[in-house]
C-alpha cells in the first residue's frame, strides 16, 4: 500500500486518489476533510437550509467515493467533487420543489434579526436561489461553480471538460439571464 | 485550488462591475458562508466504512452502486450497456452479410447483378461438367480425327466427321467454313459461362 504523507498537506490529488483505491479508507478523510467547508457552502447556497445541505454534502462525499475510481486527474480534485456536489443539490432541490414547502426559508444571512428582516432577506435569497435553480445547463453548472462552489473559470472548465472561453461564454450567458429572470422578480 | 471573488472582467466580452445580476450573485455569495458542520467528516467517513473499496476505469463506472435519489440509475446504465452491446453484434452481422453479398456478386464474370444471370449461375455446376469433355475431343480433332473418335462420344465425333468429309452447303456456315474449335465455344456459351 501506497503511503503518502499526510502531515505535510501537500498532497497532490493524483497520489490521494490512488492510495484510496489502493484501499487506504483513511486517505480519504484527508480529502474531506479539506474540501467539507466548501462543498457544504455550495450546498447550503444552493439549496438554502443547513440540514438539507449538511445531508447532501454528506451523500455528495460518498457518491464521489464510489466513483472515485473515474476520476482522471485531469483537473483539480475539488472541482471533481464540487461538481458532484452541485449536481446533487440541484437535484435535491428539484425533489424539494415537487413537494409542498410547508416552512418558509429563513434568512441566511440574518440570523439573529428581527423577523421582518429576516423574513425579507429570506425572500431575497429564495429569488437568487430560485433563479440560478431555473437556469438551463450548461449556465446553471457554469455560474453555480463559479458563485456558489467559488471555482475558478480554469478549475471550472478542467473539471466539467470545457475549454475555458466556452466556459466564459456560458458563464456571460447566464449571468445575463440571471439578469432578466431577477428583474423579473423584482418587478413582480 | 484557487477560490476568488467575482471579477466581471473574467468573463466572454467583460460585464459591468454594477450589473444587477453580478451584485445580487455576489452579495448572496458573501452572506451566505457558514462554517461546515463540525460532524462532517465523521459522519461521512462512517458511511464511507460501510462502502466497498472503489475500483478504478470502466469497472467504476459499471459497478458503482447508484445514488440514493436516483433508484433507476443502475437499470439505466445496464440497459444503455446491453443496448450497445446488441447494436454492435447487429452492426458486426449486418456488416459481415453485406461483405458477403458483396463477395458473392463480385465473383461472377457479368458485371450486372440481375436476377436472370443468378438463375443460369445455379445449374453451372451440372452443366459445365458437359462441355469440358467436349473440350478434349475438339483439341485431338485439330491434331488427328480418326484418333479422337475412338476414345470421344458420339455427338462429338459425328460433328467433325460431317464438317471434314462433307462440306454440305446445308449445314451451317459456321459448321462447313470454320473448324470445329468454333464451335465449342459455341456450345459453352449457351449454358453458362464457365466457372473457375
Amino acid at each position: 500500500m501506497a503511503q503518502v504523507a499526510w502531515h505535510d498537506g501537500r498532497v497532490d490529488d493524483r497520489s490521494l486518489v490512488d492510495t484510496v483505491l489502493d484501499g487506504d479508507r483513511d486517505a480519504f478523510r484527508i480529502l474531506v476533510e479539506r474540501e467539507q467547508v466548501a462543498v457544504y457552502r455550495a450546498c447550503l447556497r444552493i439549496l438554502g437550509r443547513p440540514h438539507d445541505a449538511e445531508d447532501v454534502a454528506q451523500e455528495s462525499f460518498v457518491m464521489a467515493y464510489r466513483a472515485l475510481g473515474s476520476y482522471r486527474g485531469d483537473g483539480p480534485l475539488g472541482g471533481w467533487l464540487m461538481r458532484i456536489a452541485t449536481r446533487h443539490a440541484f437535484r435535491r432541490l428539484g425533489q424539494r420543489r415537487d413537494a409542498a414547502e410547508l416552512n418558509p426559508e429563513i434568512g441566511l444571512s440574518a440570523p439573529g434579526s428581527d423577523p421582518l428582516t429576516a423574513l425579507l432577506s429570506g425572500e431575497r435569497e429564495r429569488a437568487v436561489r430560485l433563479a440560478v435553480a431555473g437556469l438551463r445547463e450548461p449556465y446553471r453548472e457554469v455560474v453555480a461553480l463559479r458563485f456558489f462552489g467559488e471555482l475558478s473559470l480554469d478549475d471550472i472548465a478542467s473539471a466539467t471538460g470545457r475549454p475555458l472561453n466556452t466556459v466564459k461564454t456560458h458563464l456571460r450567458r447566464g449571468l445575463e439571464r440571471l439578469r432578466a429572470d431577477l428583474g423579473r422578480e423584482a418587478a413582480a | 485550488m484557487s477560490r476568488s471573488p467575482f471579477d466581471p472582467s473574467e468573463v466572454d466580452g467583460g460585464l459591468d462591475p454594477r450589473d444587477p445580476a453580478v451584485e445580487e450573485m455576489e452579495r448572496y455569495a458573501t452572506i451566505a458562508s457558514d462554517q461546515a458542520p463540525g460532524n462532517l467528516a465523521d459522519r461521512v467517513m462512517s458511511a464511507v466504512a460501510a462502502e466497498p473499496t472503489p475500483r478504478r476505469g470502466l469497472l467504476a463506472w459499471l459497478v458503482t452502486p447508484p445514488s440514493a435519489g436516483r433508484p433507476f440509475a443502475r437499470f439505466a446504465r445496464v440497459t444503455a450497456l446491453a443496448a450497445t452491446i446488441v447494436l454492435a453484434v447487429a452492426g458486426a452481422l449486418y456488416a459481415g452479410e453485406l461483405a458477403r453479398l458483396v463477395r458473392d456478386f463480385g465473383v461472377g464474370s457479368s458485371p450486372r447483378p440481375s436476377p436472370s444471370i443468378t438463375e443460369s449461375f445455379e445449374p453451372s455446376p451440372s452443366e459445365s461438367v458437359s462441355p469440358t469433355p467436349s473440350v478434349s475431343p475438339v483439341e485431338s480433332e485439330s491434331e488427328s480425327p480418326e484418333q479422337s473418335g475412338a476414345p470421344g462420344s458420339s455427338a462429338p465425333t459425328a460433328t467433325p466427321r460431317q464438317s471434314t468429309s462433307q462440306p454440305s452447303p446445308t449445314g451451317s456456315p459456321d459448321e462447313s467454313k470454320s473448324p470445329t474449335p468454333s464451335q465449342t465455344p459455341d456450345e459453352t456459351d449457351i449454358p453458362s459461362p464457365t466457372p473457375a
